[in-house]
């Protein structure tokens, strides 16, 4: 499976006087595991917003093999997705919320018990999703970001609320996923789960992009931790 | 579209609030209807109501359609529930472009709007029907019935499109619905009190037009309506007029969805 191009050119996004992504550009390729790395604030998840159409940059773009979000075909199916501002209803069944956006991307309802059974939720499935805890959320988020079975994943702190035996797998998971050709780009701050997981690495502060290229460029032999807080503000400190 | 109209009926038979809606619909349309036949039998309203009169009777009849504001609140949850649960980034990721979410929605609130008000308003003359062979016999032709229900029907279905939208723009659940209730219910009616020539024009104005309460009954009989004027639209006019006031509010609700960001 070939996973699909990410490319930034020039993206600034703006809310009001406050800048929250400056100039970024860069390129995600397939095959590899790209962390999008930043402090809270950093602009990581409005960078991923944009990517997704969610959010309309304020200069430049943002495109998947060429495109904006909103012209790539069957973009629900072919683009994965686990983001922390996505919902589920929370009176209704984690199945049943699968179920909605299993017709909503054109997806087989069996293809619903299998993304459950693979993050382990198949025994919560019929419970409803407020009686969920924040880990239990979180596998739902990754069973429907992988419901498509997308050759391109976009994550946002996949790993919040999940339990160390959850980690371990879902870093498994990503490094096999790009190992079989698809694009994996995901945003965190959890630099120590990061450095095992990652291949490139993006370090956003505070709209801007501070480094980018291959784990080993920006480190060069300190520890994703140390390579970050001397790259960012936090080296300061 | 396809995708988009399947998941939103899906959305809207897994959510209890629909069932509770449509509950909801059929027990106002019921204590409507019966309140108008109780109050009839008080001896100081006996001038105002009598039961043996057609037009008090198709007065009672039409109150059956007052579970409308009911097609107006499922609109409104439709649009209201994604942005109160975040579910309109699932929404807008598998569909972006959002025009074709906002057509399906308002496509499946029209069907749904005019399910609520045949349901309710079906409900609600069994009731008025079954009621007022107490007091009297009920001698309405099947041809009333049916003007009525198809009054009812439309009006709950444009309703529910202008409920989707009125909650695409106040994108607050109970915010949406306040002020809705509170439009239709205060600010038309007093609207009317200083200038009256507004009151045909007025969406509450057009509804009761359209389930033809005023025209039949005439002045002084039967009004149970604090917006109705002496000058009202025709029927014919006033569902024009309301199919109006419904593309109006669809057309700047899917212009305004598809420049704003989705948190």
């Amino acid at each position: 499976m070939q996973g699909a191009h990410l490319r930034y050119e020039h993206l600034s996004k703006h809310y009001g006087s406050t800048v929250a992504v400056r100039d970024l550009s860069g390129e995600i390729r397939p095959g590899v595991v790209t962390g999008m790395l930043g402090p809270n604030g950093a602009g990581k998840s409005t960078a991923l917003k944009c990517l997704l159409g969610l959010a309309a940059p304020s200069s430049g773009s943002a495109l998947i093999d060429g495109k904006p979000y909103v012209d790539v075909e069957q973009p629900g199916r072919r683009i994965g997705t686990v983001l922390e501002t996505r919902g589920f209803h929370p009176g209704v069944t984690g199945r049943q919320n699968l179920l909605v956006l299993a017709a909503a991307i054109d997806v087989d309802d069996a293809r619903v018990d299998q993304v459950l059974s693979t993050v382990e939720l198949t025994q919560a499935a019929n419970r409803r999703i407020k009686g969920y805890s924040l880990g239990m959320r979180q596998r739902l988020s990754l069973a429907a970001g992988l419901l498509g079975d997308p050759e391109t994943l976009v994550l946002d702190e996949p790993a919040n609320g999940l339990d160390p035996h959850a980690i371990v797998w879902l870093r498994n998971l990503l490094k096999s996923l790009a190992a079989e050709g698809r694009t994996v780009l995901v945003s965190s701050h959890q630099l120590a789960e990061m450095e095992n997981t990652v291949d490139d690495v993006f370090i956003m502060d505070k709209g801007d992009l501070r480094a980018s290229g291959s784990i080993d460029e920006v480190c060069a032999g300190r520890s994703l931790e140390q390579a970050f807080l001397a790259i960012t503000e936090g080296g300061r400190l | 579209m396809k995708t988009s109209l399947r998941a939103e009926i899906r959305k809207l038979r897994y959510q209890r609030s629909t069932y509770g809606i449509f509950a909801g619909a059929c027990a106002l349309a019921v204590i409507s209807a019966i309140s108008v036949i109780a109050t009839s039998q008080l001896p100081r309203r006996e001038l105002l109501f009598k039961l043996t009169d057609e037009a008090t009777m198709q007065t009672v009849v039409a109150t059956t359609s007052a579970g409308y504001i009911f097609a107006l609140i499922l609109g409104i949850v439709m649009s209201t529930a994604e942005f109160r649960h975040s579910t309109a980034v699932a929404t807008y990721l598998a569909q972006p472009h959002r025009r074709t979410v906002m057509l399906a929605k308002m496509l499946v609130a029209a069907v749904m709007g005019l399910l609520v008000q045949l349901v309710s308003t079906g409900v609600g003359m069994i009731a008025a029907v079954l009621y007022v062979q107490r007091y009297a016999h009920f001698a309405l032709t099947m041809d009333t019935y049916f003007r009525i229900m198809a009054g009812s029907v439309l009006v709950g279905s444009v309703l529910a499109v202008m409920g989707v939208a009125v909650g695409s723009l106040i994108r607050s659940q109970v915010v949406a619905i306040m002020v809705s209730i509170l439009w239709l219910q205060l600010v038309e009616g007093l609207l009317v009190v200083f200038a009256d020539w507004l009151g045909k024009w007025s969406i509450r104005g057009a509804i009761t037009s359209v389930l033809d309460i005023a025209v039949k009954t005439g002045p002084g009989a039967g009004r149970l309506d604090s917006s109705l004027t002496l000058d009202q639209l025709g029927p014919w006019q006033s569902m024009l007029l309301l199919l109006a006031y419904g593309a109006l509010f669809a057309i700047v609700a899917t212009v305004t969805s598809m420049r704003r960001d989705v948190d």
